[in-house]
């Protein structure tokens, strides 16, 4: 299967990874054999390469439904996986969007958790510095989302 | 600059992201605190069980915010209780986010609002019939704001009538139980009859999606609650997992009126059944037609139930006083190669035990075992049997009495190279003889579970962290007793976290 990243970087792939991606596997299917390559034009070529590893080494894993989003209990991440995330933040965030527009979900739910452990125990002033976000809470409104929610801080 | 995901383009990855924060309720708390956007997409996730966590008087105080919403003929009801304070206006309506309701939960974070609004003294006979009220109060404001539950568990410390309006709100609000996929019905008893059987024929009509049912059956419940009980497992489009519990207290279940034969309904669903105090009768025949059903946990059961669950069982799970040997022998002879999981757990030690060790050891009845946790047999048993499990990732072991030092040398090294996770929180002299198996192990555990450690284990457990380099995760049942300063030396090399937050999906 051939793909083309959006700066126009032609990558080819087995089959069966490239089915790792739901949209890829519908067009694929819709489509039928073909030498034509499948234009990405959301995904750059270094992010494309990262989502390729991500399909090749789980290219043997078995496809995960949406209703089994209620089997998992642990928020621990396989080492591979881990490994695979040790990225910068603009890297992570562009991996998120590019699983989310290729439906892969399972690179998905990894970067997406590996995102929520980042914010995890972090007050709002280090949530702000580490996602670069400015505070546009009026004195009076963060008072009152305190006050309204204080009952969080009793432990 | 903030990516688009956190600054409003895609709001439906950052309501993925917090997802993954779900209950934990600072993080929650902090993200709402961030800006403007953090707070809309933040709260209602934080929202979602709030009655759930934690049984402290001032963390009961959320409850006020929902009052901010009551028209003047409702707030009438606090009135009634002695409840005179104000309420101001709150920045969202909090009882459309959730998604949560435990009526236990429910009625014991009231109690503990009312001891804060009231003060420890008001009269008891007072206070009960505010509790009443106000679960009356807050259920029929739950159903009006528009919120749509995922989970509902109906139990009660106490005896309650449910209000009229109750059932004309839930007929009129059809969303509310439109979504629901968890469902736990309790004592029943505890409502009137009128009472439970409407609520459970609305339930059957407007709750479709149920995936897993928890039901607490008794002799004295009336036919109708049976009858509607039917109605709500056949109702449902895709039943996956089916928990009943008929362990009355004082009579023996033998006639389930229908509710078991109703299963048939669902028998390309269901995939995992958990049986509690059941004795057998002829309508558990059904499971025998259950395709797809792989899970079966037996608790304080009858053994005769293994024989009806059809073939494909992966799992299973026996618990019970005395571990019987022989159903459970004739069960792995049938289908111990299918079988990847399994759990045995029992209160007292017996000679079947050995039996039942001997058997699999001789007749090599499980080879594909994935998962085994044992408190069953002697140790050196246990350690035949782990030898021969060359599959096992994840082990359980429960052993009380002595161990050798020889047999703890001999028990590390039998460890098979596939094994990731091991829990040794109730073996004692595993965990004083740590370092002895730690240094001649070969696994590459990923997570062990023990019960403390002091600084001579932790060496070991730092040695072995940089020899294997596998492990991850600590687990430490005595964890608030941990030194803080041998912990932080640990923490250099491996995560320690209490226990409990190893988790395991079996």
């Amino acid at each position: 299967v051939k793909l083309t990243s959006s700066e126009g970087t032609e990558f080819i792939i087995d089959r069966k990874v490239a089915e790792k991606s739901v949209l890829l596997k519908n067009m694929l299917e819709d489509v039928g054999e073909s030498d034509m390559a499948i234009p990405l034009p959301n995904v750059t070529g270094p992010i494309l390469n990262k989502v390729i590893d991500y399909c090749t080494h789980h290219r043997d894993d078995p496809f995960v439904s949406q209703e089994d989003d209620s089997k998992k209990v642990s928020d621990d991440i396989d080492d591979w996986d881990a490994e695979f995330c040790k990225v910068d933040q603009g890297t992570l965030f562009e991996l998120i969007l590019s699983a989310n527009y290729l439906d892969i979900k399972p690179l998905l739910d990894l970067t997406c958790k590996t995102v929520a452990n980042m914010i995890k125990g972090k007050t709002p002033d280090e949530i702000r510095k580490t996602f670069n976000i400015t505070n546009d809470f009026t004195p009076e409104e963060e008072e009152h989302v305190r006050k309204e929610n204080e009952w969080c801080e009793e432990r | 600059m903030a990516s688009k995901i956190f600054t409003g383009n895609m709001p439906e990855l950052m309501e993925k992201i917090l997802n993954n924060l779900n209950h934990e309720f600072y993080s929650l708390y902090s993200c709402a605190l961030v800006c403007r956007h953090w707070c809309k997409m933040s709260i209602p996730i934080l929202w979602q069980d709030p009655f759930s966590y934690s049984y402290n008087e001032k963390r009961s105080l959320f409850i006020s915010n929902y009052f901010s919403s009551l028209k003047e003929d409702e707030k009438f009801v606090l009135k009634n209780c002695n409840i005179y304070v104000g309420f101001s206006k709150t920045l969202f309506d909090y009882a459309i986010f959730l998604k949560v309701l435990d009526l236990y939960c429910l009625e014991h974070m009231i109690k503990l609002w009312l001891d804060f609004q009231l003060g420890l003294g008001f009269p008891f006979l007072k206070k009960s019939k505010a509790v009443y009220r106000m679960i009356n109060l807050l259920f029929k404001l739950f159903i009006k704001s528009g919120a749509t539950l995922y989970k509902l568990d109906l139990s009660s410390f106490e005896c309650i009538q449910i209000k009229p309006e109750i059932f004309y709100s839930l007929q009129r609000n059809e969303k509310f139980f439109s979504q629901l996929q968890d469902l736990s019905l309790r004592d029943l008893s505890k409502f009137s009859i009128e009472s439970a059987v409407n609520l459970l024929m609305i339930l059957a009509k407007n709750a479709r999606k149920i995936s897993s049912l928890y039901l607490e059956i008794y002799t004295k419940y009336d036919p109708q609650v049976f009858q509607a009980l039917i109605s709500i497992i056949k109702s449902q489009e895709q039943l996956r997992l089916f928990r009943i519990n008929s362990g009355d207290g004082e009579d023996v279940i033998e006639e389930y009126n229908g509710i078991i034969s109703a299963l048939t309904s669902q028998k390309q669903s269901l995939q995992e059944i958990i049986l509690e105090y059941c004795e057998y009768s002829v309508e558990f025949e059904v499971l025998m037609n259950c395709e797809n059903l792989e899970i079966l946990r037996i608790d304080n059961s009858d053994y005769i139930l293994l024989n009806i669950s059809g073939s494909k069982i992966n799992t299973l799970e026996v618990t019970d006083q005395i571990i019987k040997t022989s159903p459970i022998v004739s069960f792995l002879e049938k289908s111990g190669t299918l079988l990847q999981r399994l759990k045995l757990i029992c209160s007292e030690i017996s000679e079947e035990e050995s039996h039942l060790l001997k058997a699999l050891i001789s007749k090599f009845l499980c080879p594909n075992l994935t998962y085994l946790y044992m408190c069953v047999g002697t140790f050196s048993e246990n350690l035949e049997l782990i030898s021969k499990l060359q599959k096992l990732q994840y082990f359980t072991l429960w052993f009380e009495d002595n161990i050798s030092e020889e047999e703890v040398k001999k028990f590390a090294e039998v460890l098979p190279l596939t094994l990731q996770y091991l829990d040794l929180i109730h073996t004692p002299q595993l965990n004083s003889y740590l370092d002895i198996w730690l240094n001649n192990c070969h696994a590459p555990l990923k997570k062990i579970l023990i019960k403390s450690f002091d600084e001579t284990r932790a060496k070991a457990l730092i040695e072995f962290c940089m020899r294997k380099r596998t492990l991850n995760y600590v687990g430490v049942s005595k964890y608030s007793d941990l030194n803080d300063n041998i912990k932080k030396e640990m923490e250099k090399y491996v995560k320690v976290v209490p226990f409990k937050s190893i988790l395991v999906d079996y």
